[in-house]
């Protein structure tokens, strides 16, 4: 009776003949090309086996080691500031607010724009005689002022300021939806309890955004681990290799045409992002415990 | 039951698709070769040529050029332009899989090996307007004894451009020939409240140009000194004199000579900069003074002198393989509609069109025009003790942004000259296979 009224089968078809087209052969052909030593320079194609993997981990051709660390780095900064200052930013523009409405549309704002233009805007912004430092120096702090993108002990920092800025209003929308959903009766039930705003905040807040904060750490790494066009714009990987992330090599792999080694880093991301993003899930939504 | 009957007709729908896929694509080949063998013998009127080239290769004279040749001959010009920083991987990714354009531009010089010529490049010796080409051009434009592009660029190099008020002004009498007496004027320029060199150190492409242009010197003391780079017998790694060069290329930024914040100097305003007067010299081609009169009138060619990097007492002047040339796809279906426009390309009134236009181009690739010939260049070319390819164009797999990009490195204190140079072959090895 019931199952008369689910769809046919039949319907997932065009959905799954798309996605096996576009992306289940694709990144199948992706990992077969890893496996080769594939370089436009040569003629010849040759199976090499796992022989680009071990490359990247011993760093042969390239600072591929340097780069997954500072990929990581990036990542683990960039999710926990984005989400801290998100959920900040919800708290504050959830209720209560006169012009809250103006306040999140100017904060998601950023988000709006395109990676790369924000990259190209703040290069100027963070130049030695950018509108920053210019800032710095008229409010007295002039022993603050840095050429941002160019110092090793600044630029990865300032890509990273950068990315969480341009998320944290994202982050915000996505805590703001959880935060809407909690009834308003258990915060009055608390309150004739006797409960402070901290608690409330622990014993009822926290646990019912558990959801909304396991999607955006899950969304937030991935998107952190995959980083490339902040990157790229900003500092194209430099200075000296100091902000290079996997993605940036890889796009550096393709434009010397070593096709081979380009796929097996991409890989590498894939089977990382896939890995953590799991881990992740699992972990925040205690399907481990429970099991 | 049902279900299994259903997952069976999904799989089987799903294979059929991708078979349709497949074999569409390899019927599209199939035909491909039918229409070339029917096209070989095509040749004026009715053809149409496709041309791939990067967005800034492609000026608003080869556009007028091409047009009126579509009016002589009745043949179609097609042009595929990409975006700068995209071109190199979608020429690799069409010729890959057979669908290169039938004309396509790369740069001249060592760089015609990263494109396998023997696959994928005609050979066009026997063309008429190659004995009309210059030695440097020919040189640039042959592979393995076979003449691979039709050229219509120039032979250009970096060196320092330096403003004479300003070294005037600085009592610097007489051009630097050596390290220490570049340092010396610099200190003269410091003295006189002008920063020496304006270096963007922003770009890595332009930091590796300085070492690819130091390269030079190498090759001129150990001849074939490039051969054995490019057969993989030979690494950077030991070059003392390069390996000096990086180091003091570092001393001259301890020094202030390229004012504060260098690495953050971008090249866009290069032109800006100099044309400001505020920094004295630049590391630049020699067709450069004209870019900086277009900003500033004051600033005529004759304001300009030019002389070779002399970092670790460098005379030699690296020069380009002469730029940028256009090869034919050996899979080219209209090879005689190709030859024809390269015939009214190659006319003297039409190559004179050009470099008339391209006032950013020095001397021309045939005896038979006159061109530009910059006074920077005359002015180079007299400081210094000889000419050669630099890296750029003479070293297989030499890529003068990643170069950059480990000079940083020594910049920010992390690395000397000889690990620069380590690095260098770590990126150039695995190109050449186990």
């Amino acid at each position: 009776m019931y199952k008369k009224k689910l769809y046919g089968m039949r319907f997932i078809l065009p959905a799954f003949i798309l996605y096996t087209v576009l992306y289940i052969i694709p990144t199948i052909a992706g990992m077969v090309i890893s496996m080769t030593d594939w370089n436009v320079a040569r003629p010849d194609i040759k199976f090499i086996g796992l022989q680009n993997f071990v490359d990247i981990f011993t760093s042969r051709g390239g600072n591929y080691l340097a780069s997954i660390g500072h990929t990581f780095e990036f990542t683990v900064v960039t999710v926990i500031l984005k989400t801290l200052l998100g959920l900040g930013l919800a708290l504050l523009l959830n209720k209560g607010l006169k012009s809250q409405n103006i306040f999140r549309t100017i904060f998601f704002l950023p988000y709006a724009l395109a990676p790369l233009i924000i990259g190209i805007t703040f290069v100027s912004v963070l130049k030695p005689n950018g509108p920053l430092n210019i800032i710095l120096e008229s409010l007295g702090m002039s022993g603050l002022t840095h050429s941002w993108l160019t110092e090793s002990a600044t630029a990865m920092g300032s890509t990273m300021m950068v990315e969480v800025w341009r998320m944290v209003g994202w982050n915000m929308m996505i805590l703001l939806a959880g935060l809407q959903m909690i009834p308003e009766e258990y915060y009055e039930a608390a309150s004739i309890d006797g409960a402070g705003a901290w608690k409330k905040f622990t014993k009822i807040t926290l646990p019912f955004l558990r959801p909304s904060l396991m999607t955006v750490t899950v969304l937030n790494t991935i998107h952190g681990l995959r980083v490339f066009d902040i990157i790229y714009s900003l500092t194209g990987g430099g200075p000296g290799g100091l902000t290079e992330v996997i993605n940036t090599q890889v796009f550096k792999e393709f434009g010397m045409g070593r096709y081979g080694m380009a796929n097996a880093l991409n890989v590498v991301i894939f089977l990382m992002t896939v890995i953590i993003a799991v881990g992740l899930q699992r972990a925040l939504s205690g399907k481990g415990k429970n099991e | 039951m049902r279900n299994k009957k259903l997952v069976k007709m999904t799989a089987m729908a799903a294979t059929a698709a991708m078979m349709m896929t497949l074999v569409a694509g390899c019927g599209n080949s199939g035909s491909d070769s039918a229409d070339k063998k029917e096209d070989a013998t095509a040749s004026k009127g009715g053809s149409t040529i496709t041309i791939a080239a990067s967005a800034g290769w492609v000026k608003d004279i080869d556009k007028e050029l091409a047009a009126k040749y579509e009016e002589e001959s009745g043949n179609t010009i097609e042009w595929q332009v990409s975006p700068d920083d995209q071109y190199e991987n979608v020429l690799n990714s069409k010729l890959s899989v057979g669908e290169g354009a039938d004309i396509f531009y790369i740069r001249s010089g060592v760089t015609i090996n990263k494109y396998q010529p023997e696959k994928h490049m005609m050979d066009l010796s026997d063309q008429e307007w190659v004995g009309r080409y210059t030695d440097w051009a020919k040189e640039g434009v042959s592979n393995d004894g076979k003449v691979v592009q039709f050229q219509t660029w120039s032979v250009d190099g970096w060196g320092i451009l330096y403003n004479k008020a300003i070294f005037e002004e600085a009592g610097i009498t007489e051009v630097p020939k050596d390290f220490a007496s570049f340092k010396t004027a610099c200190d003269k320029v410091l003295a006189a409240g002008k920063t020496p060199i304006y270096e963007p150190g922003a770009a890595q492409w332009h930091l590796g140009t300085w070492l690819s242009e130091l390269t030079t010197q190498e090759e001129a003391e150990n001849a074939g000194f490039y051969d054995s780079l490019n057969d993989n017998s030979e690494v950077f790694a030991g070059k003392e004199g390069l390996s000096k060069a990086l180091d003091q290329m570092v001393e001259l930024e301890k020094a202030g000579y390229f004012g504060k914040d260098f690495m953050a100097n971008t090249w866009e305003d290069m032109v800006a900069k100099m044309a400001s007067e505020e920094y004295a010299m630049g590391v630049v081609y020699t067709t450069f003074p004209a870019e900086v009169e277009a900003v500033n009138p004051e600033l005529t060619q004759e304001s300009w002198g030019m002389f070779p990097i002399p970092l670790n007492d460098n005379k030699e002047f690296g020069v380009s393989a002469g730029g940028i040339g256009r090869c034919v796809n050996k899979d080219t279906k209209v090879a005689d509609a190709v030859m024809d426009y390269f015939d009214f390309l190659s006319q003297p009134e039409n190559l004179t069109a050009y470099y008339d236009a391209r006032k950013d181009l020095g001397p021309c690739s045939f005896t038979d025009i006159e061109g530009n010939v910059p006074a920077a260049y005359g002015d180079v070319m007299d400081n210094a003790s000889g000419s050669g390819f630099t890296a750029e164009d003479g070293v297989l797999y030499w890529d003068s942004a990643q170069v950059g990009n480990l000079m940083q490195g020594m910049f920010l204190g992390n690395s000397k000259g000889e690990d620069v140079l380590k690095g260098i072959d770590d990126l150039r090895q695995p190109s050449f296979g186990e």
